[in-house]
This record gives structure tokens, C-alpha cells and sequence, in this order.
């Protein structure tokens, strides 16, 4: 009797277990799709990348914690007799369960009729798997909205991807950035001291590029770190420092020019596919563009794709935004050959071959500074740019660069002279494009910079005869100051570098430095 | 070994005994059934109602049926406590004076202590040994009453002129309070029927005193699950005000709660309701079914309560209510 009583008790026990299941499921996925809801309409007017991977996690937890929760909320064996006597039984099968291992007269008696009960319950019958229709309607109604309000598209969303790309490419960023310390670290060469200022520097990188929420922004970042490594390689007494930082600003600059290509070629592609693809098509080469434009801060761009978006992708706007992608593209094509060539032919990492950095061509890129050759005589100016400037040798060879570069900037460089031709390379804060040419005729410039000592040209001075008359004879004082003649884009390099540096040392906010440096740059 | 046959008999007879008091007391069946339940609890009954509803005769009609010895002591102010238990009488034995002790009415199977209010406190107390211990001591001896042994005693609630409330002590004893209701209009022609015209219930006898002790220890023996036990218990314990897990309503109107001796009358009750029932096991509605009589007159309620018109019947269906909800 015991054993029948108890595995009736069981069954039920188990029915009642799936009735649990089934509520606490929907209440629980209930209370899931609503967050979940919530979550997603929210992301539809405030940027949240992560809303709908974070509403389809909330979901499936609350499926997990609903089924979790049903399972431990199964009754146990005394409370599932209890809801078994409860369906007017009048506690002959708890009482029965009760007395489970009693033999006594009244026990026995007990048990018999709660036997006869047992036979003629039906679990199914009298506990049937119960859903609450409302419950059901409540979880379709939301279940659909959450599947649509995730597949609208905003602006917020478009944002929200956006920053997206930038925090992501922030991180790699980072990332490079720790390898370049974990690097550093390993030199025996490099001291402590050395290791902490540079950390402290590139700490402040890092937070500058978390910071970073936008291309514009991540872009501006880039160029600060570049512009950190360089000058920490410049001021370093320490070879196997400035190698290894010299080399790790190689790298970031490496690493942005193939983004910039690979942004270019995507954006290439999806205007190809825009051209008689759907909206979603226009669209994505719009963002593509705009993406690409603040990348490479290529302002015309920009304008031309969000001309192109706001006249509803109209053909004409396609055609001018086709145009502008053309001449960006150009654009990079030369910047890279110029790029390549620098790299291959003007390798200077010894900060003791020649005497004058070279003089780029590009908006940003003068160096002046000032090395001492070791070759004999030479003074060679190492040169690279669009206007290929040939080097001039005083005494020796003429420093050339024969390719036809163009403005990849490169202010703090060095330079080579030798024997056979001079070449330069440098790497710059500045990488406008476009004001390239304009840079390379104002660096052509010659300035006259006075330096403090009476000029070397003979002078004529009267002297008064007594008869009225005048006698014009030589005078040894010379009338006329002594000076150099150096380019204008040595000059305003140097300007420009100072102000940095001063800008840099500053507690000035970053916009604020920005703007400043944006002046700067904006000389040339 | 109760056989399950005996048992069977036995919960017959009781049917048929309830069935039999019924023909002639109409329009109280719930009184008539919470009587036998005290009977078979081993308990007394104190029973609250204007004069005419006919107590007395329910009284008699039960010892009928019982086929019980019966006395009625109708309670006095003037009543002394040897007038209801019995006094030593000196009589000549054999040339000598020697005291006999004379029984009083108390000793019967069923007492009918008539208006139990209207005799002073000494007197009333008279019959507290005889409820409790069931044993009268008069003088130096102690004399066991019969057995079965049960009082029903009966109290007017509306004259309060002249009468004896029953202190708390005295009430406890009492295994139930019943109220007895005026019958209804159908049933007030029944009754007419009976007793204006030449028509004479007869009762049979259905019972005997050995089948009443027989059942009583066949009820002690009801099965009762630990749920059903902790149900009582809970109710108990919620017309504690002091209690914390007690519900509002007990705080709010109850003085005392019920003592130790209430959860004894609900659970012993209720497995006899069961018994009666037929089933061999105490449900949650037998516990609901004597929570009533158990706990009415066990509770003190305080001035609010009567401020308010709360009655102790109020305030058990609230925890009645309560305990349910909880469950």
C-alpha cells in the first residue's frame, strides 16, 4: 500500500513539477521580453550598439532562470499529496503518506481508503496543464515587438554602430600600444626611468583613445601617439629607445595608411553597389564614405556624401560624391607611393648623417631640424614631396628624390646626403592631402633670417670737401645686417613644433589643443 | 484491534443516534451534532440561548438515546454546592449514627445544569472537579462519576440581572460552546406540530454507555497528519495577540488568546467529526467545522471589540481566513 501510495504521490508530484515549469517560464521569459522591449526601444533613440545582443541575453536567461526557477518550485512530496487531497479528497492521501510504515488497525484502515481514492483519481484530469491565456498574449505581443523594433533602423543605431567601429578600433589601438611598452619593457637598454616616462605618455595615448568616440576623434588620437613616439624619440639619448620608438611610429603609420586603404576600397565597393543597388546599398556607401572622409579628413568628401544622403541619393549628388571618392582615392595612391618610397630609400635612424631634415611638400610637412653630417662636407638637404625637389650639395653631391611624392606629411625627420644623391624621410603631425601643392610652394619660399652680426657688403660714404664739394669714398661699417636664408617651411616646422610641444606640456582640454594645433597646421 | 467492521457498527450507531435525537428536536441539527461530539470527546457543553429552544429537552432526548442515566439541577442563587454534588446524612446502622453520603444530582451520566449563570460562584465551582477530574470530593472522600460522564450546562444570554458570569476558569472546562438559534419559521411548525397536539416523539435507544466509551477510545486512535496538526496548532497560536504571525484582527480585538486546553478540544473534536464522518483520517474542514465551538468562549475580547460589535466568531473565520491564505 505504502509503495502504490507514494508512487501515486510522486506522479503527481511531477505533474505539478510541469505545471511549475510552464509558469514560471512564461512568467519569467514575460518578464524577459519586457526588459528586452524596453532595451530596444531605447536603443532606438539613444546609441546603444550592444541593445539587442544584450535584449536577446536577457531572453535567454530569463528561459534558463524560468525553468530553473519551475524546477525548484516543484512541490514537495507532502505538499503535492496536499494538492491532490485538495481536489476533495479531504487529506486521505497526505494522511496516508503520512502514515507510510504504520501497520497499526486505523492506519491500515486509513490507507485502504485512501487507496480507493487514489484508483479513481486522474492526474491528468484533475491537474491539467493550465496556460493563461493572457499570460500567452502578453508574451506573442511582446516577443513581436522586440523582433521589430530591433530591425528599425535610426539615426541613434547608425551612431550607435559607429562609435561602435571606433571603440573597436580604439582597443586594437590599445592593444598595439601595449605590445609596443610589453617591447620596450623587455630592452635591457632602456632604464626604468625612461620606461616610466614613456608609459606615463602613452597611459595618456590610451585614454585619449578610450576616449575617442568618433573617426574624427580616434583619427586625432592617432596622430597625438604618433606624434608622442616621435618626439620621445627625439629627446632620448638612448639609441636602442629611439630605434625601437622610431619603429613602432613606422608601424602606426603603416597600419594607418592600410586602413585607409582598406577603408578606401570598401568604400569603392559600395558605391559601386550603390550605383543601381537599393537604399540599404545608397545608404551603406554614404556611412562608407562619411567613414572614409573622417578618416583620411578629407572635408569635400565628406560634404559630398552627406549631400548625397540628404537629396535622398539623388544621381547627381551620386555622380559628385563618385567624383570626390575619385580624387580621395588619387589622393591616397600618392600618399602611399610617396609613403613607400620614403620608407624604402630613407631610412634614417642614424640621427648623425645629414644636416638638414628634409623639407616635405605637404601642408604640415617641414623639418628643420638640424643634424650634423658626418660625410665629409656634405650638407645635403634630404627631400621628398610632389615637387621633388632636388637636394642641394654644397660641397659634394646633390641629395635627390626622384619620386614624385605628395604630401605625406613628415616634419621631425632626419635626412641622408651622400656622394651619389641625397634622400629623406620624415614622419609628420600633419597629413593633409590636399593643401599639398600649396605647401610645396610656400616651403620654396626663401626667408631671411637676421642673425645679429653687421653685413659684409661695402658701403660708400660721402665726405664733405671745403669747396662745397663732396668726395664719395669706402666705409668699412657696413649699413646692412647679416642673415641666413632658409625656407619658409623650416621656419613655420619649426614655429609648429614648438607650439606643440608647448600645447603637449599644457593642461589645456583636448579640444582646446586641437584647436590650437588645427592653427598650427593650418600655417603652411 | 478495532477490526474495521466494529468500526463501521460504531459509526452507524452514531448516525443513527444523531438521526434519532433529530425526530424530536427540530432545527438543531448543528447543536444536536456538536453535542454527540463532545460526547464522544469525552468533553462538556455549554449551551447559550433564550429559554424555549428547547436545551432541556435535547438533553433528556440524548440520555434517551444514550440510554444514559440523566438529572437536571436548575442553578439558583439560593442553590449550595452540597445541593448539586451531595452531602454526608447521619443514620442510625445498627444502633450507631454513621454518616452516609447521599449523591447528589451530579451523579448521572448526563447533567443538565440548568441557567448555570443564575448560582453564585461557590456553587458554580461545585461542579468544576466533577467536568475536569470527574470525581466529587465531599468531605474526606472522593466519589468517581459514572461513566460516561458529560454536563450541558445552559446560560441566558440576555438576563444579566441577578446572574453569575462564569469565570474564565470555569469556561475553559467546557469542551464547547454552542449557541443555540431560534429555529426558523418551517421549523417553528414542526416543533408545533410535536408539542400542541396529541403527537408523542418516542426515543429509541440506539447507544449504550459501553458503545460511548468504546468510541471514545476508537477516536483517540484517529489517524491525523502533521499538516492537519500544525493547522490547529496555527490556529491556536493566531488568537495570541502577542504573537507576531498573528493576524490583525487578533491583534486588534483579542485581550487573551486561547489556552493549551483549545488546541485539545479542536483536535480531539475533530478526529471524532471525522469519526462520525466516516472517514478514517482528520481533514483541514473538520479542524474549520469545531474551530467555532472550541475557541468562542476561550477568547477575551477587549473593549474595541465590543465597541465595535466584533464577536469571537468574527474574529476565528478572520484567522480562519488568514490561515488560508497563508497556506
Amino acid at each position: 500500500m505504502d509503495t502504490t501510495i507514494k508512487q501515486f504521490v510522486k506522479r503527481v508530484r511531477a505533474r505539478l513539477r510541469e505545471q511549475s515549469i510552464v509558469d514560471q517560464l512564461f512568467r519569467a521569459v514575460g518578464i524577459g521580453l519586457l526588459i528586452a522591449t524596453v532595451v530596444s526601444l531605447i536603443s532606438l533613440v539613444v546609441p546603444f550598439f550592444y541593445a539587442v545582443p544584450v535584449a536577446a541575453g536577457v531572453v535567454i536567461l530569463s528561459f534558463f532562470y524560468g525553468l530553473i526557477m519551475g524546477i525548484r518550485r516543484t512541490p514537495s512530496m507532502m505538499e503535492a499529496a496536499l494538492r491532490a487531497d485538495a481536489k476533495g479528497h479531504k487529506e486521505r492521501i497526505s494522511t496516508a503518506l503520512f502514515l507510510e510504515g504504520r501497520e497499526d488497525a486505523f492506519s491500515s484502515l486509513q490507507k485502504k481508503d485512501a487507496l480507493k481514492v487514489i484508483d479513481a483519481f486522474l492526474i491528468r484530469k484533475e491537474f491539467p496543464l493550465h496556460v493563461r491565456g493572457r499570460q500567452v498574449a502578453a508574451v506573442i505581443a511582446l516577443a513581436l515587438v522586440f523582433v521589430v523594433s530591433s530591425l528599425i533602423d535610426t539615426p541613434a543605431r547608425d551612431v550607435a554602430r559607429n562609435t561602435n567601429a571606433v571603440h573597436r578600433e580604439a582597443q586594437e589601438e590599445i592593444a598595439q600600444l601595449e605590445k609596443v611598452e610589453k617591447e620596450l619593457r623587455q630592452k635591457k637598454e632602456i632604464s626604468e626611468t625612461e620606461i616610466a616616462e614613456l608609459t606615463e605618455q602613452l597611459e595618456q595615448a590610451k585614454k585619449e583613445l578610450k576616449e575617442a568616440d568618433s573617426n574624427e576623434d580616434l583619427k586625432k588620437a592617432e596622430e597625438r601617439i604618433l606624434k608622442k613616439l616621435e618626439m620621445a624619440s627625439e629627446r632620448t639619448e638612448n639609441k636602442t629607445l629611439s630605434e625601437a620608438l622610431d619603429r613602432a611610429a613606422e608601424e602606426r603609420k603603416e597600419a594607418a595608411a592600410g586602413k585607409q586603404q582598406d577603408l578606401a576600397k570598401e568604400a569603392q565597393e559600395a558605391m559601386e553597389k550603390a550605383e543601381h543597388g537599393s537604399a540599404k546599398d545608397k545608404k551603406d556607401a554614404c556611412e562608407k564614405l562619411k567613414k572614409l572622409a573622417e578618416t583620411v579628413g578629407d572635408e569635400e568628401l565628406k560634404e559630398a556624401a552627406e549631400q548625397y544622403k540628404a537629396s535622398d541619393y539623388a544621381q547627381s549628388d551620386y555622380v559628385s560624391a563618385d567624383n570626390a571618392l575619385s580624387s580621395t582615392l588619387e589622393h591616397l595612391s600618392n600618399r602611399q607611393s610617396d609613403f613607400a618610397n620614403n620608407n624604402s630609400s630613407g631610412q634614417s635612424n642614424s640621427r648623425n648623417t645629414a644636416n638638414n631634415a628634409n623639407n616635405s611638400n605637404n601642408q604640415s610637412g617641414s623639418n628643420n631640424r638640424q643634424q650634423n653630417g658626418n660625410q665629409a662636407g656634405n650638407q645635403s638637404n634630404g627631400q621628398s614631396g610632389t615637387s621633388g625637389q632636388s637636394g642641394n650639395s654644397n660641397n659634394g653631391a646633390n641629395g635627390q628624390n626622384p619620386s614624385g611624392g605628395q604630401g605625406s606629411g613628415n616634419g621631425p625627420g632626419s635626412g641622408q646626403g651622400n656622394q651619389n644623391g641625397g634622400n629623406g624621410t620624415g614622419g609628420g603631425w600633419n597629413y593633409g592631402s590636399k593643401d599639398g601643392s600649396e605647401g610645396a610652394r610656400k616651403t620654396n619660399e626663401n626667408i631671411t633670417v637676421p642673425d645679429g652680426e653687421v653685413g659684409t657688403d661695402e658701403n660708400l660714404t660721402g665726405k664733405a670737401n671745403g669747396n662745397n664739394s663732396s668726395t664719395m669714398e669706402k666705409s668699412s661699417q657696413s649699413r646692412t645686417w647679416g642673415g641666413n636664408k632658409v625656407s619658409y617651411g623650416e621656419v613655420s616646422g619649426e614655429y609648429k613644433e614648438k607650439a606643440y610641444k608647448k600645447v603637449n606640456g599644457s593642461n589645456y582640454p583636448t579640444k582646446l589643443k586641437d584647436k590650437i594645433k588645427n592653427y598650427f597646421d593650418g600655417l603652411n | 484491534m478495532i477490526d474495521e467492521k466494529t468500526l463501521q457498527e460504531m459509526i452507524g450507531k452514531v448516525r443513527r443516534c444523531e438521526e434519532e435525537i433529530g425526530r424530536g428536536i427540530i432545527g438543531q441539527r448543528a447543536i444536536i451534532r456538536q453535542v454527540l461530539l463532545a460526547i464522544l470527546s469525552d468533553g462538556n457543553v455549554l449551551l447559550e440561548g433564550v429559554p424555549g429552544l428547547g436545551k432541556t429537552e435535547l438533553v433528556k432526548a440524548i440520555s434517551r438515546v444514550l440510554s444514559t442515566s440523566f438529572s437536571r439541577i436548575q442553578f439558583t442563587p439560593d442553590l449550595m454546592p452540597a445541593d448539586v454534588t451531595g452531602t454526608n446524612l447521619i443514620i442510625k446502622e445498627e444502633g450507631h449514627n454513621v454518616f452516609q453520603f447521599e449523591p447528589g444530582p451530579i451523579f448521572a451520566n448526563i447533567v443538565l445544569a440548568d441557567e448555570i449563570n443564575r448560582a453564585t460562584p461557590k456553587t458554580q465551582s461545585a461542579l468544576l472537579e466533577a467536568m475536569q477530574e470527574k470525581t466529587v470530593t465531599v468531605g474526606k472522600r472522593t466519589y468517581e462519576m459514572p461513566k460516561p460522564f458529560m454536563v450541558l450546562a445552559t446560560q441566558n444570554p440576555i438576563e444579566n440581572e441577578g446572574t453569575y458570569p462564569l469565570p474564565e476558569a470555569q469556561l475553559d472546562r467546557f469542551l464547547f460552546k454552542l449557541l443555540v438559534e431560534f429555529p426558523t419559521k418551517e421549523e417553528l411548525k414542526e416543533i408545533m406540530d410535536i408539542t400542541v397536539t396529541n403527537k408523542k416523539v418516542e426515543w429509541n435507544s440506539v447507544m449504550t454507555g459501553e458503545d460511548i466509551m468504546e468510541i471514545r477510545s476508537m477516536v483517540k486512535d484517529m489517524p491525523i497528519s502533521d499538516a492537519v496538526m500544525d493547522y490547529a496548532l496555527s490556529l491556536v497560536v493566531a488568537t495570541h495577540p502577542e504573537r507576531a504571525e498573528s493576524p490583525d484582527i487578533t491583534k486588534s480585538y483579542v485581550q487573551t488568546g486561547a489556552s493549551p486546553r483549545a488546541a485539545q478540544a479542536i483536535v480531539k473534536t475533530a478526529k471524532a467529526r471525522a469519526f462520525m464522518e466516516g472517514r478514517y483520517n482528520v481533514a483541514f474542514e473538520d479542524i474549520k467545522f469545531v474551530a467555532y465551538p472550541a475557541l468562542r468562549h476561550r477568547l477575551a475580547l477587549n473593549f474595541e471589540a465590543i465597541s465595535d460589535g466584533v464577536t469571537a466568531d468574527k474574529v476565528i473565520e478572520e484567522i480562519l481566513a488568514a490561515l488560508d491564505n497563508i497556506g
